[in-house]
């Protein structure tokens, strides 16, 4: 195959693995690049309220998330058709709008911020050194990267081979928390206190990814399959935390490693595609990159922590209609000895929309998803008194869910697609915990609920919009 | 389509087997058996209890260790319900049976710097302590040591809750300490309403003093009605109202301030306990049936064998015999059978700790007036051990001689009188480690000796096998974890012994006392100190002798030989060099004192063997037990037979001289 048909093939797949995930793909040409990822939505209750959902899992619907909104601001230089010079960076604006709260203090966090070469010396070859997520094929329904996704400093090197992708990356972080960081004020020469750098550890985080491609049309990109294995090593030195008036603590050393796999097949639907992840993670790994572990052993290690994840996403789209699935699920247990704990625990979300093309432009969709957590400990340890008894009730044990339905009018100026955007959407939804999900709020939450089932749910309109284009979906 | 079809089947089968994973998970109830009960005690004279403080006995999981501060003794140190899982074998190993641990309820979490580790600032009623774990954990502990034949007994408080509200007395909605009036100049040379100012007095909203007609609104210019109060509200250090909500209700509680005057029984039972914590109108039947109700609750969640009740003085009569009434006939509904409610009194009275024994209230209490008139007395500050013999012949009027209806009973299900089920100690975390009071080891098995023989139930405060020598509250409340565990230790052992000795002798765990010797003696007075008693059983009895003296300085090292008492030392009359008065070079084999002698009648002849258990203290072994008493007319019909009781605690060459021997007797 000639190089030329090479870089064909390349470019057709990347741009065909960006249109199912809805992100438009990176062009390469000289030049000054804006691109952004944004989604914005207000809404209200019945009463007027602000939309306060169930979010009792780690990854709930997207549809009920805050607004986030990412700026890419970069900048190409592209020698030929192999190779190119890419400087990025990217803001993400991670909070509820100054419009809405009134705060000019919106979180600002820089997610892109390296400089990546192709092509050189040779044309399969990537290098970037930088700080960037750095992350594969999400759940979309759940805003979820079940497998790979991680935010580091460092550096990588990809190579693409034929039909092959091999990854590898090592980063760095060293979280501002005092499990990895701690400044402290000692005595200083003159009458001040003088702040020092106590504890200064860093976590090294590698990974590495190969992907084998299956093209089911010789030399075409848009039909075809991929299967992933992945896996990840990660290390935190030891060090010695200070506490007033005793010796310092001592913080061991630590590791944590992660294995997945992920199926893909695409196309054999125009449009559409589904993946599949499998995925165990151990020690370190099993809270996440940027996670402070928690539950730690009685070496205050992350021996016995653990994650398993299977995930699902898929589209199908029809001429009339289209349909995304997404879900996932979780176990999780942090290192801690409890057998009964409110961090042990298995969770799961589906999510389902279908997307009924009425004109090209204008769309109806309804959406039901369903989460649940089951935890090993109680949900709730309250018990309620039950005067007609003259006794408390002991507490039970119940499986957290919610489902939800909503409905949803659709504005889609680029026309149809379920991952088609920008969208403008009339939203009108339903949240329906039952009353072992209320249980995990406080009584004094509003997402207690009350004792009559309609007391508890939660229904709302809200206005939604969401785009992206030139996004750097990785 | 076909294939749309295929992919909604396959969605809905990863789903179906989504669900099916989570129902294949393990639920708690199955390994907890859920909240079944279980009956755990034949006898509750069988038991040694060991008292513990969860947050100091050791820290099993590190996370809950939220506000740990392990150099500050009031603060939580984090120990848990996870730490004693992890300790069991340490109680396995010292032979305790049964542990009485702190109030599993959740606290005020800190209160002017001081926190709530102890667990006796109740907040919420019906919810755990989130230092100590969950209920699962609150659960698996009990189970844990059920699986050990260790019962567990729980601890808690009826009496008042923590500081959770203030009296508003000048009205302005917030909770104040001021000092009002300009004060009196005391050198002033007239009568005082002819010297400028008023008196200066101190007002603190939080903790006023007692006042009969309750705490009452006051400005400047006077007395108005009742203050109200106001319950605080702050989750960091989790002064917030009262759960469950019901005692949100001011009516629920006294509201008539801090007692000051502790011999006037209104104040003792009505008013505010130190600290702030409020007094709870338990004469109200809402609250009484309340009270039945959260800790029956507690009662099944936890399996819990028995009931430790604090304050019990500063409620009425009539709650006990209400509360306990419910309680067993709660245990009794739900076939737990033989719960055990104790209480203490705090109060040196006999009389008046034993009338929480009546009929109807409580199945025992704490034995405070034989901490203050036997262990303190005797085994601290060498009084008379007649001090023992009185208390004894006392406990018959103040105690209740007849089983509580529904109470506590042996294995074939005779009642047994509170008299007989009193609990024993010698410290706990709210008075001094004996080690403290007297810095003496041997004194200290000297008096674990006699917790051991003698009537009642023994309850061991966490430590004293580890020789903690902790002051006051809160230094009297050491974490046990800088024990390192240790059960090498002479204490340890010493314990251990006595326990299973204990274990092997109905006499001691259920045998009548009487006692066979006691003498207002002291100093060094013949037989100062000594005190023996018989614990007799249908199949055995055994007589116990202790000797309480302090050894009294050996003049071994007179210049004049003829200072030296004959017993100084046997092999080497004139000894060159003297070590703490005894001569260096004398054996433990050759030194001996003896300071009392007893002539005692026992067992009438009706026993073929038997044994007499004397705490000596030389191993020498030269206690005599011997028929050589001479015996007046009347002394009974009996083997007789004479003890003579060496000295205590003699310590030489590294090695405390004492011992335990049991000597058996043959006729």
């Amino acid at each position: 195959m000639s190089s030329v048909k090479r870089q064909i093939l390349f470019r057709g797949f990347v741009a065909l693995l960006l249109l199912s995930m809805q992100v438009q793909g990176e062009q390469h040409h000289r030049g000054f690049r804006f691109g952004s990822y944004g989604r914005i939505g207000v809404g209200t209750t019945g009463e007027g309220k602000a939309v306060t959902g169930y979010d009792f899992v780690s990854h709930s619907p997207r549809l009920f998330e805050y607004p986030y909104i990412e700026l890419d601001l970069g900048y190409f230089l592209s020698a030929n058709e192999d190779s190119y010079v890419k400087v990025l960076a990217t803001t993400a604006i991670i909070s509820q709008l100054f419009h809405y709260t009134g705060i000019p203090s919106d979180s600002i966090a820089i997610r892109n911020l390296y400089l990546e070469l192709k092509g050189y010396p040779v044309k399969w070859l990537s290098l970037w050194v930088g700080s960037r997520m750095y992350r594969g094929d999400d759940i979309y329904l759940v805003d979820y990267w079940p497998m790979d996704n991680l935010n580091t400093i460092g550096g990588g090197v990809i190579l693409t081979p034929g039909t092959w992708e091999f990854k590898v990356h090592l980063g760095i972080n060293r979280l501002k928390d005092e499990f990895q960081y701690q400044e402290i004020e000692v005595a200083g020469e003159g009458f001040s206190p003088v702040t020092v750098i106590f504890m200064n550890r860093q976590r090294f985080i590698s990974s590495a990814k190969a992907t084998r491609f299956f093209l089911f049309e010789t030399g075409k990109w848009n039909k075809g399959a991929k299967v992933s294995l992945y896996g990840e090593f990660h290390y935190l030195a030891n060090g010695y935390r200070y506490r007033e008036e005793e010796p310092p603590e001592p913080l061991p050393s630590d590791i944590g490693w992660l294995a997945g796999l992920q199926g893909g097949l695409w196309g054999v639907i125009p449009d559409s595609f589904v993946n599949l992840w499998l995925k165990v993670a151990g020690g370190l790994a099993a809270y996440g990159e940027m996670a402070v572990p928690f539950g730690l052993d009685k070496d205050k290690k992350t021996s016995g922590a653990a994650e398993f994840v299977a995930g699902l996403s898929g589209n199908l789209e029809l001429p009339v209609m289209g349909t995304m699935i997404g879900g996932y699920l979780r176990y999780f247990r942090d290192a801690d000895p409890n057998v009964y704990d409110i961090h042990d625990y298995w969770e799961s979300v589906v999510v389902a929309r279908l997307q009924f093309y009425i004109t090209k432009m204008i769309h109806l969709a309804l959406e039901v998803g369903e989460s649940l957590k089951r935890m090993t400990a109680y949900p709730s340890q309250t018990p309620v008194y039950v005067e007609r008894m003259g006794r408390f009730n002991k507490v039970n044990f119940c499986i957290p869910s919610v489902t939800h339905v909503a409905g949803m009018f659709i504005v889609s100026p680029f026309g149809k697609g379920t991952y088609t955007r920008p969208q403008i959407r009339v939203v009108s939804a339903l949240q329906a915990p039952n009353k072992c999900a209320c249980s995990l709020y406080p009584k004094e939450d509003i997402r207690s609920g009350g004792d009559r089932w309609n007391e508890n749910l939660l229904w709302y309109f809200s206005l939604q919009a969401e785009w992206w284009f030139n996004s750097s979906y990785r | 389509m076909y294939v749309n079809k295929i992919k909604y089947v396959s969605f809905l089968g990863v789903y179906v087997l989504c669900i099916a994973a989570l129902a294949e998970c393990r639920n708690p109830d199955d390994t907890s058996g859920g909240w079944r009960v279980t009956s755990n005690v034949t006898d509750w004279r069988d038991e040694i209890i060991y008292q513990l403080l969860t947050d100091r006995f050791a820290d099993g999981d590190e996370s809950n260790n939220y506000n740990v501060d392990r150099s500050n003794p009031a603060r939580y140190h984090g120990g848990d319900w996870q730490g004693i899982i992890d300790k069991l074998w340490y109680l396995e190993e010292l032979g305790v049976t049964a542990i009485w641990i702190s109030p599993v309820v959740k606290n005020v979490e800190e209160d002017f710097g001081a926190a709530g580790y102890h667990g006796y600032w109740t907040q919420n009623f019906i919810e755990p302590n989130p230092h100590f774990g969950d209920i699962i954990k609150l659960r698996e502990m009990v189970n844990a040591c059920h699986e050990r034949g260790i019962k567990v007994i729980m601890d808690v408080v009826t009496n008042h809750v923590g500081q959770l509200f203030f009296y508003d007395i000048n009205g302005n909605g917030r909770p104040d300490e001021y000092i009002i009036g300009g004060g009196l100049n005391p050198a002033c040379p007239r009568p005082p309403d002819e010297c400028s100012g008023h008196p200066s007095v101190r007002i603190t909203e939080y903790d006023p003093d007692f006042d009969p007609g309750g705490i009452k609104m006051w400005t400047s210019l006077g007395y108005s009605g009742l203050a109200p109060i106001i319950f605080l509200h702050d989750p960091v250090t989790n002064h917030m109202p009262p759960q469950p909500p019901e005692f949100q209700n001011p009516e629920w509680y006294h509201r008539r301030g801090r007692v000051w005057d502790w011999n006037d029984d209104m104040q003792v039972e009505l008013g505010d306990f130190p600290g702030g914590l409020k007094d709870i109108a338990t004469e109200l039947p809402e609250v009484r049936k309340m009270m039945g109700s959260i800790f029956s609750y507690w009662i099944e969640v936890g399996d819990f064998d028995g009931m430790r009740i604090d304050t019990i003085k500063h409620v009425e009569h009539d709650f006990w015999v209400d509360f306990a009434g419910r309680i067993r006939a709660f245990t009794n509904s739900i076939g737990k059978d033989n719960f055990f409610i104790f209480g203490e009194a705090f109060d040196g009275r006999d009389e008046k700790i034993g009338s929480y024994t009546m009929p109807g209230e409580l199945d025992s209490v704490f034995y405070f007036s034989q901490k203050y008139r036997v262990i303190n007395t005797i085994f601290i500050n060498g009084g008379p051990t007649t001090n023992f013999s009185d208390l004894f012949n006392e406990r018959f009027q103040h105690f209740s001689t007849e089983p509580q209806p529904g109470g506590i009973h042996d294995e074939t299900g005779q009642g047994i009188a509170p008299v007989h089920a009193l609990v024993n100690f010698i410290d706990n975390h709210d008075v001094p480690r004996f080690l403290f009071e007297k810095n003496d080891r041997a004194a200290l098995r000297n008096v674990l000796a006699f917790l051991l023989t003698t009537d009642g139930i023994p309850c061991i405060y966490y430590g004293t096998e580890q020789d903690f020598d902790g002051g006051v509250d809160p230094d009297n409340r050491e974490d046990l974890w800088n024990s390192g565990y240790d059960t090498t230790g002479e204490t340890f052992k010493w314990i251990k012994k006595l326990i299973e000795l204990r274990k092997s002798h109905i006499a001691l765990r259920r045998g009548e006392l009487r006692i066979r010797w006691t003498t207002s003696h002291t100093g060094n007075e013949t037989d100062a100190g000594i005190m023996a008693f018989e614990r007799v059983a249908r199949n055995e009895v055994l007589l116990v002798v202790i000797n309480t003296k302090e050894p009294s300085v050996v003049e071994c090292c007179s210049e004049n030989p003829a200072d030296r008492p004959e017993y100084c030392c046997v092999t080497n009359p004139s000894p060159e060099s003297c070590e703490n008065g005894i001569p260096a070079d004398c054996s433990s084999e050759t030194y001996s004192e003896e300071v009392g002698a007893m002539c005692i009648s026992s067992f009438e002849g009706r026993i073929s063997e038997g044994a007499i258990l004397v705490n000596i203290l030389d191993p020498s072994d030269r206690a005599v037990v011997g028929g050589n008493c001479q015996l007046g007319a009347g002394e009974g019909e009996g083997f007789e037979f004479k003890v003579n009781v060496p000295a205590r605690g003699v310590e030489r060459n590294g090695m405390n001289l004492w011992g335990l021997k049991i000597y058996g007797i043959t006729y």
